[in-house]
């Protein structure tokens, strides 16, 4: 049978608890180099899409399905690390990058006069890939914030 | 009962010694764990770590899964089993209420 601890040690057992999960959270964190793979991806895949030509396009796809299942391979294996939240409150924060896609939208529709290419396809697939990385890093952020602090509950852990 | 369903505030003999408590605590919020990531989180030597890992998988509060590497040696992976999530969860609940903070949800 275990003795009960004393208030004060169970408080110390409580901030042991929080500094372990934090340096695991720490420790588990994505690589900054995985996530800037994928935001180049994007760029590329805006940059040559703003080209509108059909081959470029036809490339764009092929970039854009090549680079997502690598994406998604090396976020598995680093997923498995830790784990994400998935609840109502991630939901909402995710709304606040509704900016960043607006604004790849919109570099999509702007009409481009022929002789301003390839440069406007080069500062597109650039900012696309500012925005992308950004973003994603911004999530991880936000993800490794919560984690560290406990800040979730059983149901929210995917 | 699943692991996801409200657990108790019990103490637990095993959870109790301080290195399998900050294990089951950095295991809390991964789906699994590398040894080597777990090994510099918490800052503890191989072999008492391996012995502590030992000890809870011994019980059944961990799972341990050797996974081949396409180079190099095997990797070993470590998860919290859903009776050692409910142990460590119930362990910390207790602590919880000594501290007078038991009335959050685990």
């Amino acid at each position: 049978m275990v003795n009960q601890p004393s208030p004060s040690e169970a408080r110390a057992q409580m901030d042991d608890v929080e500094r372990a999960r934090s340096a695991a959270v720490t420790v588990a964190r994505r690589p900054a180099g995985v996530d800037l793979c994928l935001a180049c991806t994007l760029g590329l895949v805006v940059g040559l899409a703003v080209l509108r030509t059909a081959p470029a396009v036809l490339a764009a796809v092929v970039v854009l399905i090549i680079g997502s299942t690598g994406y998604w391979v090396a976020e598995r294996h680093w997923t498995r690390r830790r784990g994400r939240i998935l609840d109502e409150r991630t939901l909402g924060h995710a709304i606040r990058y509704v900016p960043f896609y607006a604004a790849l939208f919109l570099i999509g529709q702007i009409p481009v006069p022929g002789d301003w290419q390839p440069w406007f396809s080069i500062v597109g697939g650039l900012v696309a890939t500012v925005l992308a990385f950004a973003y994603i890093r911004l999530d991880e952020r936000y993800q490794v914030k919560r984690l560290a602090a406990g800040d979730f509950t059983r149901h929210d852990l995917v | 009962m699943s692991d996801w369903e409200p657990v108790e505030a019990r103490f637990d003999d095993l959870i109790h010694s301080p290195n399998r408590l900050r294990i089951c605590a950095a295991l809390e919020p991964a789906t699994q764990l590398e040894f080597t990531a777990l090994e510099e989180s918490l800052g503890i030597s191989t072999s008492l770590l391996s012995k502590q890992l030992k000890l809870l998988s011994d019980a059944g509060y961990l799972a341990l899964e050797k996974r081949p590497q396409p180079v190099g040696r095997p990797r070993t992976w470590i998860r919290l089993t859903p009776r050692g999530r409910r142990a460590y969860l119930g362990h910390v609940h207790a602590l919880r209420n000594l501290t007078g903070e038991g009335h959050e949800e685990n």
